[in-house]
């Protein structure tokens, strides 16, 4: 017993403990081929390491040439595996170089199966004998004595070609930013080549008395490949630490937004959900989740608009975008907003969708009190803007009043006659009749504008909205002897909106157009109405006064808050009036006239359906 | 009275509220006539008594340009205002421009009957008196400019001598001149002939002029 015969089982328990570890990881996870190919160089290393110690121990002829033969080919092996290994490890290698490698061993190896003088070993042409060789710590070894074989110059051109095609493909890699497995992995392998082949090269000339130091050589390729697979745990470590801390960012995230977060795998119709999204959406923690449990749970009125971002998502590749509403029990309704995006496969088929879903319903109820408070001031502007109107609309008033009490009286003169003119009587009633009717109409206009009321669009014609304004608005314009025209172009279509807000914003800019248009000689006291198509898509509605004209300066200034050029003016008539109609899809704007004056114009969208029937008025 | 019936021109551009007024005056007993402007009222005027009973606020000419329209015309009636409400400048011009009434559209019948009556007898007040004021213009209309001359000077209070040298003429002629004035104007004394010039103020154009101030 002594170091050697320890040694070189190390060595080969070393290459074996290395080829399990990659063979493991190799069987393990799939793509790793270049693993599984490292395995098989580690394990014909093992194989070259056992072989070298039993030809140390041997001292019979008939017991070494099988051994060297195996060698051979544990050599053989382990530099094809080496080249397969770079070739898919680095994926730089040249082609005709790696198979040189091969070609050019098995060229060499043949002459170990060769019958005659050619046949007798691929190392040795002729064998001399066996020397005992003693070393360090009187450790002896057998060493063989030969004639070299000319031949063998194969295996080493097959280990130069080796040696080139590192050396080539850490090149490349190196230049392609490869360089720390370029550095270790190709120089570990170069190394190991350069003074593997190099020491055989010595005891095969019997330049040196040693014996075959192809394994040892090979650690260095193994601290190579260790360095390797530690940094690779290391990276695996660092990977799954990120992961973790990024995915405890993730909880921290959507906790704080009060993020639900969903999955919904299309192919098993399944819907993941976080905690957080089920309850949000009313779902216990176990139950299955599928796209028609999801749809059941909306408000009914909203199903059809979220099924309508599905579609979009899925078909058109847009964002599933989409808020809706979840009734609770007890009569609550939850605001939710849900964001999504899908997953398409090679194909493009979408195969999944992620997303998230948040409760906005804070942010419903502020939009709906903003909404309220805004509601209240046009309805102030309203009314401050029919107390305006107040003298001419008791002057409407007064009319039909007056004609019902003439008539009443000019009945009670009839019936004193003898004999009393029936027809007259019957003519009385009927025109009696007809001006309450008048009154009622005027007072059931003057109710509308001062209800308070949400905006509630519907299908509207211009005609009517610059009818009613007309009716309201003629009475005041005959006390300011202002010449009022209102023009609707024939067959418009009619627009989106709601009656008393449009009415609100046609009054404020009528009577402004009045007090502007009043300033004048009563002879040019003008203010005209008219309604055009404007494109396809919008009707444009201009009042336009003879006054004196706007500064550039007013122009841009009229739709701020609190701006006014009047005495008495608020400034809110305007900047409510451009709310109303830009909650109406709208634009509103003031532009100077040619000649004298202003002209206010807003648009409103068409409506796509058609006018509903109204009952008629009871 | 030879008079004609009085007629009461109606102008209400409220067609419902011209014939609910219209039918309560002719049920009074009135002859009544409508007219939805004031254009067409003042197109139709003629020489019958009557008086306007109009709407102040009224598209076109309004009910205070057909009273200042009206006050031109020789048949210069009364108006009556009626007015859904009236403000107080509107009013206090309208009656500065002569207005009989002035009433609400609601105001009570009574009111509105006794206004037209009002107003009916200041028309025949007027007339009379436009009558009289013609006959009188007649009558000075046959002096001749020499006896218009002399005239002046008579009611000026000046002696017949004053005149003559004034006028550069005889004493004696002067006073046939005054014979004839007194003849023709049916005085017979200078105070009687000072009255009657004073009554038809009216006629100052075609009088001498009076000084300012009497």
């Amino acid at each position: 017993m002594n170091w050697i015969t320890i040694a070189w089982p190390m060595v080969a328990a070393a290459c074996l403990t290395l080829a399990l570890i990659e063979l493991r990881i190799g069987l393990a996870q799939p793509g790793r081929a270049p693993r599984l190919v490292f395995a098989v160089s580690a394990l014909a290393v093992a194989a070259v390491a056992g072989l070298e110690l039993a030809l140390m121990r041997t001292d019979v002829l008939a017991e070494w040439w099988p051994l060297m033969r195996l060698l051979d080919i544990a050599v053989g092996v382990m530099i094809v595996s080496l080249t397969v290994f770079i070739w898919v490890h680095f994926g730089t290698g040249n082609k005709w170089l790696a198979l040189a490698v091969p070609s050019l061993y098995a060229a060499g190896l043949v002459f170990d199966y060769l019958p005659g003088p050619l046949g007798s070993g691929m190392t040795y042409q002729k064998f001399t004998g066996f020397r005992t060789v003693e070393t360090f710590g009187g450790a002896t070894f057998s060493v063989a004595d030969g004639v070299p074989n000319p031949w063998n110059v194969f295996p080493y051109l097959a280990v130069l070609a080796l040696i080139v095609f590192v050396a080539d493909a850490s090149l490349r890699l190196w230049r392609r930013g490869g360089r720390r497995r370029a550095v270790i992995v190709g120089g570990a392998v170069v190394l190991f080549l350069s003074i593997g082949g190099g020491q055989s090269a010595l005891v095969e000339t019997g330049i040196v008395q040693m014996p075959y130091l192809i394994s040892w050589s090979y650690l260095c390729v193994l601290v190579a490949m260790g360095h390797e697979l530690s940094a690779d745990i290391f990276a695996a470590a660092q990977l799954s630490r990120q992961l973790q801390d990024s995915e405890r960012r993730m909880d921290l995230a959507s906790e704080a937004a009060s993020l639900g977060m969903w999955t919904w795998d299309i192919v098993r119709d399944q819907i993941w959900a976080t905690s957080r999204a089920r309850s949000l959406l009313g779902f216990s923690e176990s139950e299955n989740l599928s796209l028609s449990r999801f749809v059941s749970v909306l408000h009914p009125d909203d199903r059809d608009a979220v099924r309508h971002a599905i579609d979009g998502s899925l078909n058109a590749d847009r964002d599933y975008e989409v808020q809706f509403r979840v009734p609770l029990p007890g009569g609550h309704t939850r605001w939710i907003a849900a964001r999504g995006r899908a997953d398409r496969d090679t194909a493009g088929k979408p195969v999944l969708m992620r997303g998230v879903v948040l409760d906005i319903s804070a942010r419903r109820r502020s939009e709906l009190e903003l909404q309220q408070v805004r509601g209240q001031l046009a309805h102030a502007a309203r009314v401050s803007m029919l107390g305006q109107l107040a003298a001419a609309l008791a002057h409407e008033l007064g009319q039909p009043l007056g004609a019902i009490l003439r008539n009443a009286e000019a009945a009670e003169l009839f019936l004193q006659h003898e004999p009393p003119d029936l027809d007259e009587l019957r003519a009385i009633l009927a025109d009696i009749r007809k001006d309450d009717q008048r009154a009622g109409d005027v007072i059931e206009r003057l109710r509308s504008l001062l209800k308070r009321r949400s905006i509630e669009l519907r299908a509207l014609a211009v005609g009517d909205l610059l009818a009613s304004c007309a009716a309201l608005t003629h009475a005041d314009a005959s006390a300011r002897r202002v010449k009022l025209e209102f023009e609707a172009e024939p067959a418009l279509p009619s627009v989106k909106g709601d009656p008393v807000h449009l009415q609100q914003v046609l009054l404020n800019l009528v009577l402004n157009a009045m007090d502007a248009a009043e300033g004048e000689p009563a002879e040019r006291r003008r203010v005209s109405v008219r309604a055009r198509r404007d494109g396809g898509r919008s009707i444009e509605v201009a009042v336009s006064d003879s006054g004196h004209g706007m500064t550039p300066e007013s122009l841009a200034l009229v739709f701020e808050p609190f701006y006014t050029t009047k005495a008495n003016g608020m400034g809110i008539g305007l900047p409510i009036s451009r709310t109303i109609i830009e909650a109406h899809g709208g634009r509103i704007w003031a532009e100077s006239n040619a000649g004298r004056g202003a002209t206010f114009r807003f648009t409103l969208p068409i409506s796509k359906q058609p006018m509903a029937e109204e009952a008629p008025a009871a | 009275m030879s008079e004609p019936v009085p007629v009461l021109y109606v102008v209400d551009d409220d067609a419902s509220f011209l014939t609910a007024v219209s039918r309560m005056l002719r049920a009074a007993g009135y002859t009544v006539r409508t007219f939805p402007k004031a254009e067409d009222l003042l197109a139709q005027l003629s020489d019958t008594p009557g008086c306007v009973i109009a709407d102040l606020r009224m598209p076109g000419l309004n009910g205070l340009d057909l009273q200042a329209a009206l006050a031109q015309h020789a048949n210069a009636m009364p108006v009556i205002f009626l007015t859904g409400h009236g403000d107080i400048p509107t009013t206090v011009r309208a009656m500065r421009q002569g207005a009989e009434d002035f009433l609400t559209k609601r105001a009570p019948k009574e009111d509105l009957l006794e206004a037209v009556q009002r107003a009916l007898t200041r028309d025949a007040r007027q007339r009379a008196e436009r009558t009289r004021l013609r006959a009188l213009r007649a009558r000075f209309d046959a002096l001749t400019p020499r006896e218009r001359d002399v005239l002046r000077h008579v009611v000026q209070g000046r002696q017949n001598k004053q005149i003559a040298a004034d006028l550069n003429i005889n004493e004696r002629t002067v006073k046939l001149h005054r014979t004839a004035i007194t003849t023709k104007l049916e005085v017979r004394s200078v105070a009687e002939l000072t009255r009657l010039v004073q009554a038809a103020g009216a006629l100052e154009e075609t009088l001498p002029t009076f000084p300012k101030g009497q």
